[in-house]
Parts: C-alpha cells; structure tokens; sequence
C-alpha cells in the first residue's frame, strides 16, 4: 500500500500549501512610502528617520508613544504608536514603522529601530541619577 | 600604533590556524586515496583546533586588560562592567561570535574525530570537518577581532555593552545556542563522510546522538533567549516570530525532524536519502542563519540583526553557502540519482567528478555573482591601499571578481536549471541500485515518516517567511505586477506578520500531536486498527474529558479546542508508554519526555498566547485597584542597584484571596551611545496555574495646583467638585480622531439637578507645538484638558480618554500621590511553556546520551571490517543488536527477552 503512503503524504503538502498561501496573502506587509501608504490605506511598513528636533511624547496613560517620522521621499508624518517607546529608539539611525493611515496620521502597531553601526558619541558620562518620571 | 605581543599573536593564531585547518582538510580529503597522509591531517586540524583556542584566549586577556586600542573592545567593553559581563562582551559583536563558534566547532571536534578515527573512517570525516572550521577562520581573517586602526586617541573607556544586553542571560544564550550551531557540524561531516565512501548505514548510528544533543543545545539556546525577552526584557512575550528567532528555529525545526526519520532507518534500514538530505540541510540552515543575520541582508526587518559587515564579508558568507549546498547536492546527485551514477560510470574518476560539477555548480556562479553584487570596486580600493607586494595576490582576483561579474545576465536561467537540479536530486527515485524500503501503512516507521514531513514543511514555512525581506524588490514587483494582471486584489510584501506563521502553525501542531499519539501507540513494521485503537481508547477518553473541562475555562474557539484535545491525547499516550518504559529501563525514556513537553508547551500556548487578559492601570500609591481578578497596591518605590535602579512595590493578591505578594517592576535610565533611554523590567508573580506580568509604564508626579488627572471610560461618570463628567463621545464629523496631535471630545457635565451641558476640549498642533484648548464651563468652576486617547483597534472607537480636570476657583490643596502606570497581563498556565520545553530537552539530553552509548557499543561491536558493509543489505547495516530491542517501549514486538538485557 506504497500509494496511500504518498497520497496521503501529498495531501498534507497541498493542504499546507493552501493554507500557507491564504495566511502569507493576508498577513504579508509591503514597503511603502508615506505617499502610498496614505492612498492605499493598507497596512504597510514605511522606512525613514526620526524628526529628532519635534521630539517624542509618551503617554503613560494611554500607552500611545507619538513622533513625527521622515521617510525616503522627504515627506514626513505624525506617527502614533501604540505601545511603550520602543527600545534603543533615541539611537536609532533609521526607523521602521508598521501600521497604516488614519486621518492623516500614520497608527502603528511596530516600531523597529536601527542601530548605528559604530559608536561617534562621547564618552559615557556614568549612569545619570534620577527616577524617570513623567508628568501628567 | 606601537607593537603589542597578544594581538600579534591573536591574528598570527587565525591565520595559522586558517592555513592549518585548510591542510588538514586537504590532506585528509588526499588520504582518501593514500592513508598515510590521514594522520598528518589528523595532526593538522589538532594545530587548528589549538591555534583557536589561543586567539580566544588572546582575546579575553585583551578583554580583560581593558585594552581600548582594539575597535572590537572599544565598541563593546568598559571599565563599569562585572567580570561576568565582560567576559560577555568576547561574543558581543559579529567577529567575536565567530571565534566563540569557531572555538566550540574546535574543541568539539577534537573529541569527535577521536572518536571517529577508532572507527578508521576518519579521513573522509575530517575533510568535511576542517573544511568547516577554515571556513570560520577565513571570516576571522576577513573580520578579525584583533582589529586596531590607528586612532588619533585611544580613548579612557568603551562603549560598553548595550544596556539591553547587561543582564545574567546575555552570559548564557549566545554561548549555548553557539554550541548548538557547532553540534550540527559533526552529522553534516558525517553524512558528506558516509555519501563518499558509499557507506548509507553506520553513519546514522554515530551521528543520531549529535543530532539529538545538537537539538538539545540549540532548544535550550532558543528557549533561553526566550526567557530573556520575557523575564528582564519586557518585551511581553517570549516568542515574537522576529527573523532572528526564527533563523535559530529553522535548524532545529531540521535537526528535530532528522532524530525521527535517522531512528527509523536505524530501525529499518529505510529513508535513507531523506536522512542524509536532512542533515545537511539542518547544518546549511545553520549557515544560512548566520548569513541572515551577520550579513545586513534583514536590516530593516529584524530586531536584532547586525548592521551591514561589509561587502567582502557578506560575499564571503554567501560563497560559503553556495560552497557547502552544492558539495551536498553533488554527492546527493552523484550517490542516488540515476543521472549521477550514470555520469560516474560512463565517465571514471576525474572526468565524471567534473561532468557532474559542471552540472551542480556551474550554475551557482552567476548567481552568486548576481546575489554577491559588485565585487570589483572592493578590489580597487584593496590593491590602492595595499603595499605593492600584495598587488601581485589582488589583481588576479580583480580579474576573477570581474569575470563573475560579466556572468550576471545568465543569473535567470542559471537559477531556473539550478532549482531543476535540486528538485531533480530530491524526487527522482534512487537509482535501481539502492533499493527503496517500503514500509506498511500501518506501522510507526510510516507515521514517524509523517511527522518529518509535517516539521519538514514548518520549517519551510519558517524559512519562506524569514528570508521574504532578502527576496529583490524587483522580484516582488514583479510578482506583484502579476498578480494585478490577472485581476486579483491580493499583493506580495517584504514582511510577513506574525498572523502568517500562527495561521499555518496551528493546523500543523494540531496535526503533529495527533501523529505523535499515532505514532507512540503504533507498533514497528506492523500492526493493526485493533491494536491501536485498543491502545488509544484510554487516553481518548482523557483527552476528551480534559477538553470539555478547556471548553467550560474559556477555550472556545474550535481550532484551540482542537489542538488542545490533540496536545492532552499525546501527552497521554507517552505518559502512558513512558511510564512502562521508565519502571523497565529508565534510559530509553528521552522520547517521551519530549513528546509529553510539547504537549505541555502547546497546551502552555493556548492559555498564556490565547487566553491572556491585558490592562493599563492607574495605580495611585497607597491605593487599591481592582483589575482581571486581581488586587493592585502601589507601595512607592525604592532605589536599588546603589540607587542606578528603582523598584516599584505592587502587592499583587487574587479578589477575596488571601495576603497579597508583592512584586518588583523596575525602571532606570541609562545613558549608552550618547543617547538616554529608559529601561523596563517587567515584575511577575507566579502562580502554578497563571502569571501576573507587570509592565511599568512609567509614574506621573501628583498634578500641579489642584489638577486631578482622570481617566474617563466612554459612559462612566465621574464625579468632581459638584458636577458630574462623563466622556460623551469624539467630535462628530464621521471621523475617529485618535492621537495627541489632534484630539477633540465632548464631555457631558451635569450639575446635580439641572441639565447636562456639553463641551468640547481639544489638542491639536500649531505652528509652535501641541495647542490645548481646555473645555470650561460658564462659571469658570470647572476646566477640562485632554492629555491622550486610547484607541480600541477592535472596535474602531475610542474608548477611553485621559484628562486632566480642575476648579480654578477651588483653593489647590496638594494631596501628593505618585500614580504608578502599568500594564497588567495575566497570562493563564505560562508555567507550562516552561515546562514543557523543559521536558523537551531534557527529553533530547536522554535520547542523546543513550544514542551515544549505543553508538560507541556498536563502534566496538562491529568486528568485520567497514569495507563489506554492503549498504543494500539493509538488516546488515542497521546492525541493531537485539539488545537495543525495548528501546521504544511498548508496542514494539520485540520478544521479552531482549528486555533482560
């Protein structure tokens, strides 16, 4: 009974195939622009940098982290992320975000942050003293 | 820079121990023909293995000596670190990992070849083996720790370990999963062995218990990073699908398949080609891990995937790769194809060596020239800043970067006749000379079979996913074009989310336990319907029972229910088997160990993955907070760690339990890379049936001046200073506006005894920053300022908002109180995953331990020499000695006797 063997083998592959197939259209996420990203309303993952002088605000409360981001075409955007700060985000060089367009503002779900590769700063001053404290 | 002893003599130990590892791999591979020269390779890869051993220890006195001069220890050492951490920091960066693999595949190896070479089938061994550590050492030369550029000033103290990585684990994941990585070089050498010298059967037995210790080392090393992120780093999980963490996955996946299908050819001499395919695949995949991830390719995609190491040494980690999948393809093509034993008869020795490559890796030339990118500038800028002498080695290369990259246009066809060759060696029949073993349907060698396959196609799964983001844009917009063309609305991306693997995931798992079971309860060769259904009746009767009781906790969705019911039928059917097993002889329990954790694991998965509950919560100090079933009280904090750190104190106890625990979230800031972040350590209380995971989110000071920060729920009154408030709703106009630069809600205020009124408060961005526009009464007795929102993603609404709300006429009374802002998880039987994969290893460690007894009993057992073995004559080879009969427990037929043993 080789052939039941290989039918029945056959079948997980397809039955997988399918199954993978439907989960990787639905769940895969493209690189966009802001641009695209606003016209096509889609969930998208945009790459840029971090306007560092607008700074960052973290709701605790809220558990939303904003910040505006530029992406490769120039254009920037107000980027709302829900979640803590993501971590090693004040020395990233280059941003990810993942989520789509909402009234203009760009809702994330994921913030990747990326690392320079070789340190230029000064020297570590030591840990600096204090609790970190946010005021309502 | 002057001269300095130990880095001289670590980058004179990589290139003697490169040129040493490269002798040995040759001379062995020649021993092949002349034995004599077996034990000057022997000789050879000993001086490697030593020569590694010195540049690690170079290193760590370098490393220890606090020696800024070496970019490597400049970027990731300083003074403040514990001897622990710094010791961490040898394997913190790319080339420092590489020797610590290096090292391991060193070391390890000296006492594999030993081994191998009382068995006198080393040369062929060694070949495959050295060749591996040349290949590490070549990368140390590329990249080399013992780097010194001259700096203008050496500066005082490093950068020093991201604070992400200063804790206990970072001195434990890297080096074990490290030694996991290095496990899965003797099978791989082993199997290349065995395919040379024609000898399909013994091979398996000494390298089933490198494989299961591999599989041991490499779950253990996954599972310990897990820990990482879920104990210390807060990161909520302990799996999140990151490329890195699937890059390490993908090898198991392999490995953990290969124990299976290498227990049933050594039981029945079958699935001969399928274990030595899966062998090399499970040491490639280690490979093309590193790739991923020390090679920038993922940059964007991944966590924490190294920065971009260079053209050369990204070229060279692809070569490599290239190198070792067409040497297994090759020999695969050449030993089970009809097409390669053809070649190699018609055509005797060299000839036929070089039709069949011609074949194999003719075609990886231009795609690897297509894939490597331009090597030809990294030349120039080479030979114009070398010395002269070196000019003479670098323009040939020049020349031969050159000519591969004049073979780019062939890179499509090349890469269509490749994958021909691949599927071409992996489904044609074997060749009429190695006869195909055919098992019964009903048997545990066909269910085992099934079982490979399904991991098989996870793996793959997994490895489609991770390596989507290395796929070329063009490829995908291609594909895409496509796809538009005929009218479908679906679109390929770079990325895959987590939903893709969880979605395939499921159904396999499902169908993973159910073969387990099957497979447990199935007798070798043979059985019947009866048999195992009278086997199965017990545990499905459990397992039924068990889920209804799943069903009434919450566990409603039916695929859940599904593989809740399967996890509990294996974990019954191997507690049954292993328990048999476990009163007759202990040593042969490792499988079921395995088994039974998986299942825990899943079941683990189910309720900390699915059933978990989440909140933000206020918790004022002092104050109790009653949230998911649980009691909060913020107590303050206190500074730890000589005041770097603070600790929150929540005592966490369950609604009408008994005297609460309490729990210590830290936070701290640090300053790295010229940049402050602040740090979170998640508190847990641990109950054996649920955790309480508790994310700080930070602590907000009492509010200014009479200020009193709210929290409004959408229809929740709030009562303050003679009105009552409640959120109302976002403004109207159709659109849900939900973040802090643009924010307008309508509150309802209402004095007692008169009719609600409503007004708006707003926050939006003007020219000069976040504008608040405050919602105030009439009276001027009552102001409102929003401070955020928080978006329900499910609902699509804003549920909540936070405000701050005063009465300016009100004198301001300062009542302080800290507010605590966490995030409470409680995440149901999280103590199973730990266990469960607990039980997997130390199931894997059994197996491993027992196999290698029973390889090094064999390796004496067998007296007649190697040469006869006959690989066709299947019960021959397999040489199970009936001892090793009760070794699957029950079920298996074989005579009582064989247990006396």
């Amino acid at each position: 009974m080789a052939k039941r063997r290989y039918l029945i083998g056959g079948l997980v592959i397809v039955v997988s195939l399918v199954i993978g197939g439907y989960a990787f259209l639905r769940g895969s996420v493209k690189y966009a622009t802001f641009g695209e990203a606003e016209r096509s309303g889609k969930r998208v993952q945009v790459a840029g940098t971090w306007i560092r002088e607008r700074g960052s605000v973290y709701d605790p409360r809220t558990n939303t982290f904003a910040f505006s981001m530029r992406d490769g075409e120039n254009r920037e955007a107000e980027i709302v992320l829900h979640g803590p700060k993501p971590n090693n985000f004040d020395l990233a060089e280059n941003l990810v975000v993942k989520g789509r367009f909402e009234n203009g503002t760009f809702h994330a779900t994921q913030v990747l942050t990326k690392c320079p590769s070789k340190y230029t700063g000064e020297p570590s001053p030591g840990h600096p003293e204090g609790i970190p404290k946010e005021n309502p | 820079m002057t001269f300095d002893p130990i880095g001289f003599l670590g980058r004179l130990a990589v290139g003697a121990g490169f040129a040493a590892a490269v002798t040995a791999s040759i001379l062995s591979f020649l021993a092949l023909r002349r034995p004599r020269l077996a034990a000057i390779g022997w000789r050879a890869f000993q001086a490697a293995a030593v020569t590694v051993c010195i540049a690690s220890a170079a290193l760590l006195m370098l490393i220890l000596d606090h020696r800024f001069e070496y970019e490597y220890i400049r970027a990731y050492s300083s003074r403040d670190l514990p001897l622990g951490l710094l010791l961490s920091t040898f394997y913190a960066g790319q080339e420092g990992s590489i020797l610590l693999w290096a090292l391991a595949v060193g070391l390890i190896g000296i006492g594999f070849l030993t081994s191998v070479r009382k068995q006198g089938n080393d040369a062929e061994v060694t070949t495959g083996y050295a060749a591996v550590l040349a290949f590490l050492l070549l990368l140390l030369l590329v990249k080399s720790p013992f780097a010194a550029p001259d700096v203008p000033l050496v500066p005082r103290d490093g950068r020093g370990l991201n604070p992400l990585l200063r804790n206990f684990w970072m001195q434990v994941h890297p080096p074990v999963l490290f030694l996991g990585f290095a496990a899965m070089t003797p099978p791989f050498a082993l199997a290349l062995g065995a395919l040379a010298r024609r000898r399909y059967g013994g091979w398996v037995i000494s390298a089933l218990p490198w494989v299961a210790g591999g599989a041991a080392m490499l779950g253990l090393g996954i599972v310990l990073g897990g820990f990482w992120a879920y104990e210390t780093l807060g990161w909520g999980g302990w799996w999140g699908w990151d490329p890195v963490e699937n890059s390490s996955l993908i090898p198991w996946l392999v490995s953990v398949s290969a124990v299976h299908t290498m227990l049933v050819q050594k039981r029945t001499g079958g699935l001969v080609m399928t274990n030595f395919t899966l062998v090399i695949l499970a040491f490639l995949a280690v490979l093309y891990s590193t790739f991923l991830t020390r090679s920038g390719v993922l940059g964007e995609a991944s966590v924490h995937a190294f920065v971009d190491p260079g053209r050369f040494t990204f070229t060279l980690l692809l070569l490599s790769l290239f190198v070792f999948t067409d040497t297994g393809i090759l020999l695969l093509l050449s030993r089970f194809t009809n097409l390669g034993t053809r070649v190699l008869q018609r055509r005797p020795g060299l000839q036929g060596v070089a039709v069949l490559s011609a074949l194999v890796v003719a075609p990886s030339i231009p795609l690897f020239a297509a894939v490597s990118g331009d090597l030809v500038p990294v030349f120039r800028v080479a030979i114009q800043k070398s010395p002269a002498v070196w000019g003479v080695f670098l323009y040939p290369l020049l020349g031969l970067s050159s000519a591969l990259n004049a073979t780019v246009p062939l890179a499509l066809p090349a890469f269509i006749l490749e994958l021909g060759v691949l599927v071409y060696t992996f489904t044609a029949r074997l060749h009429p000379g190695v006869s195909i073993r055919s098992f019964r349907f009903l048997s545990r060698e066909t269910f085992l079979g099934f079982g490979a396959l399904t991991l098989g196609i996870f793996a793959a799964a997994v490895l489609f996913g991770t390596s989507l983001p290395v796929i070329p844009h063009p490829v995908i917009e291609w594909i895409n074009d496509f796809l538009s063309r005929t009218g479908s609305l679906a679109a390929v991306g770079n990325t895959v989310e987590p939903t893709f693997y969880e979605t395939l995931g499921l159904p396999l798992a499902i169908l993973m336990m159910a073969l387990t079971a099957t497979a447990v309860a199935l007798k070798w060769t043979e059985d019947t319907w009866a048999g195992v259904a009278r086997k199965l009746t017990i545990p499905l009767m459990t397992a039924a029972l068990c889920s209804t009781v799943l069903a009434f906790a919450g566990v409603r969705e039916p695929w859940m229910l599904a593989l809740g019911f399967f996890a509990i039928l294996a974990t019954a059917v191997n507690a049954r088997a292993g328990w048999r097993v476990l009163r007759g002889e202990p040593r042969y329990v490792g499988a079921y160990l395995s088994h039974i954790g998986v299942g825990a694991l899943l079941l683990g998965v189910i309720g900390s993955g699915f059933l978990a509950r989440s909140r933000v919560l206020e918790l004022p100090e002092g104050g109790r907070v009653e949230a998911l079933g649980h009691v909060f009280t913020y107590a303050g904090y206190e500074p730890i760690e000589g005041g770097t750190k603070f600790r929150f104190k929540v005592a966490v106890a369950e609604t009408g339990g008994r005297e609460a625990d309490t729990v210590g979230p830290v936070m701290y800031e640090t300053w790295y890379g010229g940049a402050r972040q602040v740090m979170r350590i998640p508190g847990i209380e641990r109950y054996w049936r649920k955790d309480v995971y508790i994310e700080p989110h930070g602590l907000t000071e009492p509010a200014p001046s009479g200020w009193r920060a709210v929290r409004f729920e959408r229809g929740v009154d709030v009562p303050f200073g003679g009105y009552t408030i409640r959120f109302h709703d976002i403004e109207s106009g159709g659109a849900v506006v939900s973040d802090p630069f643009r924010l307008a809600v309508v509150f309802q205020v209402t004095r007692s005894g008169k009719a609600p009124r409503f007004l708006t408060a707003r926050k939006f961005r003007g020219p000069d920053g976040v504008v608040d526009e405050p919602a105030r009464t009439g009276e001027g007795d009552l102001e409102i300022v929003l401070d955020g929102a928080s978006w329900d993603r499910e609902k699509k609404t804003v549920e909540s908002v936070s405000a701050r709300i005063r009465n300016p006429r009100a004198t301001p009374n300062r009542s302080g109180r800290d507010t605590l802002i966490v995030q409470v998880s409680v995440k149901p039987f999280m103590t199973l995953v730990w266990a469960g994969v607990a039980l997997v290893i130390a199931g894997f460690v059994t197996a491993g331990f027992r196999r290698a007894k029973d390889a090094v009993r064999l390796a004496r057992r067998r007296i007649e020499p190697v040469e006869h073995e006959v690989e066709r004559d299947v019960p021959q080879l397999v040489d199970v000695p009936a001892g090793s009969g009760p070794l699957e427990g029950e079920g298996n037929g074989c005579p009582d006797t064989a247990r006396a043993e």
